[in-house]
């Protein structure tokens, strides 16, 4: 059927699909976390299964088809006749990348096409009946990889809780069940630096409480061979290059190479009991051993394994019971909602923000007039009233355009899941605020330089597993991206726990760089020194990854931010991790400002980058560098005379300003005070274009027209600063 | 007189688009939309409508947990709305023994590949599933049946050579109801007609062979009419029997160009009429429409005895009343006095 842009049942579509496609990805991402919680399953079964009933409805056929096949791979999923692995996952994102292209062929009018013939004999292959022995890497609970001796994994109650309670699935990284002697031999010499591995094992050993006891092991070993075999080994002297010739391997060998595998003495049993296993659903993996590849040391099952060789040593990941704890809500049910909503073009949208932003300059011209000029009583009441409904109507408009920044969230969880996994790191991304709302325009122009941000953390930030285990850090890095209303803005920040930034090293580097001199970067305290990053072309990253360390990505991501108006601002520990605040108005249109005069000319300073208003003996001064600073609170704030930058023909330093006016305000980072002849007040503007001849002013980001009908220039700080200071 | 409808599917685009298809018609009315099993259910009992539709995948309560609670507590005729698979067809089978009375796929083009006709169908369908009603709630809806009188049975006591059981709306039930109770040792070869997409008739034998005491499979081409096997005709196609080397055997075709049904009752039983050289017992159950009807009127008149299930016990009167009206029902028999007359004579 041909795609007809103006069938409402079409759009219809769009939207409930869109939806879910939304939700999906999200999900998917969660999967991954909680493999078997059977509720998310369930769910992301449901969405495929209506995205496509409504496809089929309209006879889409590529988006049915694939959607069919992903249905009946959650469909086995579900029903606990596969489980979830990274290899899945992979093969499953790379589908709802097709059905979001398939989406964007349909929105711009076009049939899509299909899948094509690989993507779906893949999904094919996985949505049968899973055979055990080929079952690769399943997604851990915790991502934690755990490389686990197997047959010390399963062993009769003596063992800790925790151990006789899991009930672990073993699974082989290899191909097969079991390993030849060839491969084992393969990997003691890639343990011993012979080798390039040919065969993977897990390289990094956990870092445990659960050390397995003597006895323990001496135990194990008697239920394998019977009793009083084997001494527990003490020394590590035979190097394990001795398994060449002969089939079983010493204790003392065994020993050695657990030793390599975990460092010495430390063994992981898998740890298992964290999520005790409340099953709300059937539990697969308890109920049915022989879909896992369990090979373990259980008396019973002993008789199915003839031989078993100490040599068998198998890589091992964790994995848990079912779990129907995951305190992750389903929030797939659909809004019970009848038709309660009106398709609006945004452009409509902004068109009334226009009118409103006139209304309120008038509204404002009303209120100087009102103060000004004798007005009558009723005059001042229709006034007043004028006010308050004008203030009802900014905001309703407003409200009408804005959108909770889950839309821009939402597309994170993949982001940072697909980065971390070619990485090779661990991180976990908490997304904190979603429902905070924003404008629109706003939620669109941030989402790159969110992405950015969040891409820098981890790849910059957030250290190798290993290296944050060196350093004591948990192996999983953690990334925090938080959004909040706080008054008139919005403030956002993404957190990690990653590396941190070294401010002398940014020293070092920009001088390098030759952006600064020596002296001026020495002045730079540690948070100036953080917030260098933002400059162009810095960079210190010596290799240049594909992602990021090219340099062109946070003076960018500044720029953007400036453009909405709002700040970026960096703060940082070294070895603890960085901090990035954003702060965006919550309109782009209107903006409350500060007035202000200089030399008889009206100003306005958003009131965002206004810290505080100081009045200030002027005459208490100091010069320190060839700057002026005045001291407030013991720490020095550097001065700058506006009206010297903005306004023609002021010679500031004849005027014998004993108290000044002293407005401080966020320079990026740094607090700075503009010296101002008059401060009008707070009065909340709209912000119009400069005109193209003006365009691209440094310092300069728009003007209004002020309640007493004049122009008034609106001020940006971060352009002040680069333009004049310095 | 209005029918009034509860749409129940956790796509809101899709009640949307089944609402529109209704209401196409004016004398369909959707009173309610409910977007899960739970919602369906306090709608059921606030609006009491004539017919519900039931999606069987939806969060919260599924639709066949749905059917069930239904049922029980203000029972109303369902019809699912099926996926034209195996999940689909296994889903579909447990929705119609929960209490569900019809079913329909959930892709217009499974219905027909004419869109328009493919709606008219699906109102049609949904039209007959609203009658009964008048079974549930006593409330007339259609015009009273009227009352026939069986003929008297002719040579009820000449043993029969092959029974064949047709059925279309509450087919799958009633048929399981009577197959269940054949015993392993049955004498004679049976053949089942039951109106069904081809993508179910295969699990609904399947599902049949585990529950029943006989060999249930569908019949494919070729098959010899054994002993102790009921033969399920595969959806879409026609089915006859031939005599290939002194055994009867099966023989599928395509449906043809003006064959509304397949598997097509008539079609069968006037391949049996002229094929099968015993004596054939044929047994109309419910179901809408009446096919069955020309081609039971040629068995009789090549001696084979016909019975047909009665009103009360009739998911929808329709075949079998096609069968009394034409006068050549030898018995009308409730679903029950079937499943043991059967049971008796097989």
């Amino acid at each position: 059927m041909a795609i007809d842009l103006d069938d409402e049942i079409l759009q219809d579509f769009l939207v409930e699909a869109g939806e879910i496609l939304e939700l999906l990805g999200e999900q998917l991402v969660q999967l991954e976390q909680s493999p078997n919680d059977l509720e998310l399953l369930n769910a992301i079964f449901r969405g495929f299964h209506t995205i496509k009933g409504g496809a089929g409805f309209l006879a889409i056929d590529p988006l049915v088809e694939i959607c069919h096949s992903a249905e009946d791979v959650f469909n086995i999923l579900r029903q606990g006749d596969r489980k979830v692995t990274s290899d899945l996952m992979d093969v499953i994102l790379k589908v709802l990348d097709v059905v979001n292209e398939m989406f964007g062929n349909v929105r711009s009018g076009k049939q899509p096409e299909s899948a094509g013939e690989k993507l779906l004999k893949k999904l094919k292959s996985f949505a049968s009946v899973d055979q055990p022995t080929t079952d690769e890497n399943p997604v851990q609970e915790e991502t934690q990889n755990h490389v686990v001796v197997e047959d010390i994994e399963q062993s009769p109650e003596p063992q800790s809780a925790e151990q006789a309670s899991a009930n672990s699935q073993i699974n082989s990284g290899l191909d097969s069940d079991e390993i030849t002697e060839q491969e084992f031999e393969e990997l003691l010499d890639v343990l011993h630096g012979k080798r390039e591995p040919s065969v993977t094992v897990p390289s990094a050993p956990s870092t445990t409480d659960d050390d397995i006891t003597e006895e323990e092991f001496e135990k194990v070993l008697d239920e394998l061979h019977g009793k009083g075999k084997f001494l527990a080994p003490a020394d590590h002297s035979s190097s394990p290059e001795n398994t060449a010739n002969s089939g079983d391997i010493t204790e003392a060998e065994f020993e050695q190479y657990l030793d390599d595998l975990y460092g010495k003495g430390k063994f992981d049993a898998g740890k298992i009991a964290e999520d005790t296993p409340a099953p709300k659903e059937t539990p697969v993996l308890d109920t049915k051993p022989e879909a896992v590849n369990v090979i373990s040391v259980k008396p019973e099952i002993e008789a199915t394994v003839p031989e078993i060789k100490p040599n068998k040593i198998i890589a091992v990941e964790k994995d848990a019971p079912l779990d129907s704890t995951s305190e992750k809500p389903n929030k797939s049910a659909p809004a019970v909602q009848a038709d309660t909503t009106v398709r609006v073009d945004t452009q409509v949208l902004d068109d009334i923000m226009n009118m409103v932003g006139e209304l309120v300059l008038v509204r404002n011209r009303f209120q100087t007039l009102k103060a000004t000029a004798e007005a009558g009583e009723q005059l001042s009441k229709a006034i007043s009233n004028l006010d308050v409904v004008t203030a009802d109507l900014q905001l309703a408009v407003m409200k009408t355009r804005m959108q909770p920044i889950k839309k821009v969230f939402g597309r994170f969880p993949r982001v940072v899941r697909d980065l971390a996994r070619s990485l090779k790191k661990e991180i976990r991304l908490e997304l904190v605020g979603e429902d905070t709302d924003l404008d629109k325009n706003l939620v669109e122009a941030l989402a790159d330089p969110l992405v950015h941000l969040v891409r820098n953390a981890v790849d910059h930030g957030i250290e190798a597993p290993e290296i944050r285990e060196a350093n004591g850090k948990p192996k999983e890095g953690v990334v925090i991206l938080k959004a909040s209303q706080e008054g008139d803005h919005i403030q956002l920040s993404i957190k990690d726990d990653g590396k941190g930034m070294n401010p002398d090293k940014l020293r070092a580097k920009v001088v390098d760089m030759g952006l600064m001199d020596e002296e001026s970067a020495a002045r730079l305290d540690d948070k100036e020194c953080f917030n260098l990053i933002f400059l162009p072309g810095f960079s210190t990253k010596t290799e240049i990854s594909d992602v990021s360390g090219r340099g062109v990505g946070m003076d960018v991501v500044k720029t953007r931010i400036t453009q909405m108006n709002g700040v970026v601002e960096i703060d940082s520990i070294e070895g603890k991790g960085s901090t990035i605040i954003i702060k965006v108005p919550l309109t782009l249109a209107i903006m409350p400002t500060l007035m202000v005069k200089l030399g008889g000319q009206a100003f306005a300073l958003p009131l965002a980058s206004v810290l505080e208003i100081l009045d200030l003996d002027l005459s208490k001064t100091n010069k320190v560098d060839g700057q002026l600073v005045a001291m407030v609170r013991n720490k020095a704030l550097p001065l700058f005379y506006l009206s010297q930058w903005l306004v023609k023909d002021i010679d500031t330093m004849s005027d014998e300003k004993i108290d000044g006016h002293v407005v401080v305000v966020n320079a990026g980072g740094r607090q700075v005070g503009f010296v101002v002849d008059q401060l009008i007040g707070q009065e909340e503007v709209v912000i119009k274009a400069l005109g193209a001849k003006l365009h691209g002013l440094e310092g300069l980001s728009g003007a209004t027209i002020t309640g007493d009908g004049k122009i008034a220039l609106i001020l940006d700080v971060p352009g002040l600063m680069k333009k004049y200071a310095n | 007189m209005t029918i009034r409808v509860l749409v129940v599917d956790d796509s809101k685009f899709i009640c949307k688009r089944i609402q529109e298809i209704l209401e196409e018609d004016s004398t369909f009315k959707v009173v309610g939309v409910a977007y899960n099993g739970l919602e369906a259910i306090e709608l059921v009992s606030k609006l009491r409508p004539h017919v519900i539709t039931m999606d069987v995948e939806m969060p919260i309560m599924d639709g066949i947990t749905a059917v069930k609670k239904i049922m029980a507590s203000f029972p109303c005729p369902i019809l699912m709305f099926s996926a034209m698979t195996q999940i689909g067809a296994k889903a579909t089978f447990e929705a119609l023994n929960a209490g569900a009375i019809d079913f329909l796929p959930k892709r217009l083009e499974d219905i027909d590949s004419n869109r328009e006709i493919a709606k008219s169908l699906l109102r049609n369908r949904i039209r007959g599933v609203a009658l009964q009603s008048q079974r549930m709630a006593g409330v007339a809806i259609s015009p009273r049946s009227t009352f026939f009188k069986p003929q008297v049975s002719q040579d009820s006591n000449k043993a029969f050579d092959l029974v064949v059981i047709a059925a279309s709306t509450g087919g799958p039930v009633a048929i399981q109801h009577v197959l269940r109770q054949i015993p392993e040792n049955c004498k004679l070869p049976v053949l089942v007609l039951q109106h069904m997409p081809d993508k179910f008739t295969k699990s609904f034998a399947e599902r049949l062979n585990q529950q029943c005491k006989i060999k249930v499979k569908e019949a494919e081409d070729g098959d010899v009419l054994q002993a102790g096997t009921a033969l399920l005709a595969p959806g879409g196609l026609q089915m006859e029997i031939r005599k290939i080397a002194g055994r009867y055997t099966i023989s599928l075709r395509k449906k043809q160009v003006g064959e509304v049904y397949g598997p097509c009752i008539d079609i069968t039983f006037t391949s049996l009429a002229k094929e099968f050289s015993g004596h054939i017992l044929a047994i109309v159950l419910t179901g809408m429409g009446s096919d069955g009807k020309e081609g039971a009127v040629i068995l009789k008149q090549y001696g084979a005895e016909v019975w047909a299930q009665d009103e009360a016990s009739s998911t929808i009167y329709g075949m079998p009343r096609a069968i009394v009206e034409a006068n050549i029902a030898d018995k009308i028999y409730s679903l029950d006095e079937i499943a043991n007359a059967v049971r008796k004579i097989i």
